[in-house]
């Protein structure tokens, strides 16, 4: 998506007026309209839509909750009421580096909750410039791959039968040797 | 069936009559163990081996076999041989061995953990002997991204029959009489279920097939949609034709990303043979199916919260009545059932299908997990015991006696050795204070402490309680609050009373299933394990010390 960056990088509140804030606007209503007509008309494909721009943006920031109220003819607050219902939807960013943690009963049952304190404790790999968690630790309620617990996702591949060694290993090489490597995935 | 060898080089080893297959389970399970890696590997080495083989292009792999712990699996149908845990490297002996001099590669044969002992294929292995496969028949045999597979084994038949041969009140009559209980929830029976939505007043209703088994312990649902999709498919089809919908929704976790894809490709596929769209198989029937995926709430499972959830609002539960059969989505007339059970109709509607002795929807498919040496996804027939499940199928304890087992998630019961003779059905559990729910079994060792269990699954409730009604959204959270001073040993013995009295009124009061069953793990817990709970009293903690690790310093996210 173009721009996704620079959307993404806009103010707590949105583009607060800069001289690109209607083309941002702009490249954001499109996206909606793209993800609108697969999801179908009417508020039933709010949640898609806003799936979709979690998904492009990391996160869906006021300003781009303000534009889909707009665009479904709902209150912003009615928009932010969802996005702060869903687990999956967050108007802040968590982090481009994806870490899910199962902790449903049988990786709970194997240890599931020690992996998620450990990798979440860490709070690992802060940048310095932002102060933004560069992995977005997740708890996750169930993989579905419960003969292998406990498991751990990152972005879309599980790991099965995690322990702490590994667990450490996969979040160092999420990290990777070089910061600007980050967002290769 | 991935590798589809017509070589008259193999087949003269083999016969020729048929063509020689080998099967790579496709499952998350196995995808996550490196089944892909094994299956790329298996197509280079035949090229390079200049076997002729003729290979589907397409990365063809088979369903779960629900028998994840030993992925990624390799099973020959030709010779009955199951191989566990291939990886790249035993893939050049396989393709030399088996396939070129039908010799057995005995290092990659299943060995049990429990006795020791090694069994060549599926016939002989304890995981399925007892198993009775009628919903997942065809999981784990064909191609879940190839349509022409799931026909050729029947697929779509009992919708052919359903429109072309049957009215929507003899199906519901059908349904009926099978007897079909709702898999998941409470065991509703679905033929009255479908009634119900039949009759409702107004010209547009509609079918949800619901994917959030809300229970974190459950791989039904994914397995259903990664192994077979079309039986999902066909069975939300024939329930709109029954009820008189034009329109089905697929309610899936986003999580199960495998599944949702597989789903996905599964609706094009059944959309362009004319399965779905206007006029099926020349008739008036004109019907539509569209993936909807929850954004991560567990409480979307409920049905009046699955409602919201659909209609883009925060999924919240609502009260009830009115009922969603009368009105549901868009306050319409609604039928909403689990996948499990959808996948069983198209066996209810073609009965020719079964043999003799088999019933249809006589069966359960569970989910085995914890401490037990072969946990896994299996099908068994209704009445089934929880011991022959437990010991047999999953092979008792892995690391020694088992203490209890927790049936049905969240809401379930924790059951200890003495009710092990339970038989698997929704009147017997129920007389246990338990419920099949979705059908999670949670095995626990010795080794591991009732109450921290009843804590991990009251926590579940309190996180995922939507908030609308006072009893859960607080009763959950005093609960919790209780169970961390029984975990860290302040409690006394007065706090067991309140805990019960606690139970008692949240049950009561919740307006929906999650709360109303938010409380059972503790109830049943206290009622099978309450010296544990007593052990727990007067400053001793936890004799296990796995309370410590499941207290409330946990993380939140």
């Amino acid at each position: 998506m173009k721009m996704a960056g620079d959307i993404t990088d806009s103010g707590f509140f949105g583009t607060e007026g800069g001289d690109g804030a209607e083309a941002l606007d702009q490249a954001v209503i499109d996206l909606i309209d793209e993800l609108l007509a697969q999801a179908g008309p009417g508020r039933g494909g709010l949640i898609r839509v806003l799936l979709g721009l979690q998904q492009t943006f990391d996160r869906v920031s006021w300003r781009v909750q303000e534009l889909v109220a707009d665009r479904f003819g709902l209150s912003p607050a009615q928009v932010a009421g969802v996005v702060s219902y869903y687990p999956k939807l967050s108007a802040q960013r968590r982090g481009r580096l994806k870490l899910d943690v199962c902790t449903g009963s049988s990786c709970f049952l194997r240890g599931g909750n020690r992996i998620l304190r450990q990798v979440a404790g860490d709070a690992p790999g802060r940048t310095s410039a932002t102060d933004e968690p560069r992995i977005a630790v997740q708890q996750e309620r169930c993989l579905g791959v419960c003969g292998l617990g406990p498991v751990v996702r990152t972005h879309d591949r599980i790991r099965p039968m995690v322990d702490e060694r590994e667990a450490d290993e996969i979040v160092r090489s999420l990290l990777g040797p070089e910061p600007h490597e980050e967002d290769d995935r | 069936m991935t590798l589809i060898s017509t070589s008259h080089q193999l087949s003269a080893v083999v016969g020729d009559q048929d063509l020689l297959e080998i099967r790579v389970c496709g499952g998350s399970g196995c995808v996550a163990l490196g089944a892909l890696e094994v299956l790329a590997a298996m197509r280079r080495a035949a090229d390079i081996a200049g076997v002729d083989v003729e290979i589907d292009p397409r990365p063809g792999v088979v369903g779960c076999r629900g028998f994840c712990s030993q992925g990624p699996l390799v099973y020959l149908p030709r010779f009955d041989l199951l191989y566990c845990r291939v990886q790249i490297n035993d893939v050049d002996e396989i393709l030399e061995h088996t396939l070129g001099r039908s010799e057995v590669v005995e290092r990659l044969l299943f060995v049990d953990p429990a006795s020791g002992r090694q069994y060549r294929g599926l016939a002989d292995n304890p995981f399925f002997a007892k198993q009775e496969r009628q919903v997942l028949a065809r999981c784990g045999i064909v191609d879940p991204e190839n349509i022409d597979h799931a026909t050729a084994l029947g697929a779509y038949d009992a919708l052919r029959r359903s429109l072309l041969e049957l009215d929507p009140v003899q199906i519901i009559d059908l349904i009926k009489r099978s007897g079909l209980q709702e898999r998941g929830g409470q065991g509703f029976p679905v033929g009255l279920k479908w009634a119900v939505v039949a009759e409702a007043p107004g010209e547009i209703r509609y079918v949800v097939g619901n994917g959030e088994g809300g229970d974190p312990g459950l791989t039904v649902d994914r397995t259903l949609l990664e192994g077979d999709p079309h039986s999902v498919i066909e069975g939300i089809a024939i329930a709109g034709f029954a009820v008189g919908a034009r329109e089905g929704r697929l309610f899936l976790r986003s999580e199960h990303s495998l599944g949702v894809a597989r789903a996905e490709r599964a609706l094009g596929q059944a959309r362009r043979q004319g399965y779905l769209g206007t006029a099926i198989f020349g008739t008036s029937f004109d019907f539509e199916i569209e993936i909807c995926e929850n954004a991560g709430a567990s409480m979307g499972g409920e049905e009046t919260a699955l409602l919201n959830v659909l209609q883009g609002r925060r999924g919240v539960a609502r009260p009830r009545p009115p009922f969603p059969a009368v009105s549901g989505l868009w306050g319409r007339p609604t039928l909403i059932n689990s996948l499990e059970t959808l996948a069983n109709i198209p066996l209810i509607v073609q009965p020719e299908q079964l043999g003799p002795e088999s019933v249809p929807a006589s069966t359960k498919i569970v989910c085995v997990s914890g401490a037990v040496s072969r946990p896994g996804l299996v099908e068994v027939p209704l009445g089934t015991r929880i011991h022959e499940v437990v010991d047999e199928i999953a092979g008792g304890g892995c690391d020694g006696e088992i203490l209890a087992v927790h049936l049905g998630g969240p809401g379930g019961a924790t059951l200890g050795r003495d009710q092990f003779d339970t038989p698997i059905d929704f009147s017997s559990l129920r007389s246990q204070g338990a419920n099949l729910g979705s059908g999670g079994i949670v095995v626990l060792g010795t080794d591991s402490c009732p109450v921290a269990l009843a804590r991990f699954f009251v926590a579940f409730c309190a996180e995922e309680s939507c908030g609308t009604c006072p009893p859960c959204r607080i009763g959950t959270k005093v609960l919790l609050n209780i169970l961390d001073r029984i975990g860290s040993g302040e409690a006394k013995a007065s706090d067991l009373h309140r805990l019960e009295k606690l139970c008692q009124h949240i049950r009561r009061t919740s307006m929906c299933e999650l709360g109303r069953n938010a409380s059972s793990s503790v109830t049943t817990g206290l009622c099978n394990f309450r010296d544990a709970y007593e052990a727990h009293l007067g400053g001793q903690g936890c004799p296990t010390g796995e309370c410590e690790t499941v207290s409330s310093e946990n993380p939140k996210i």
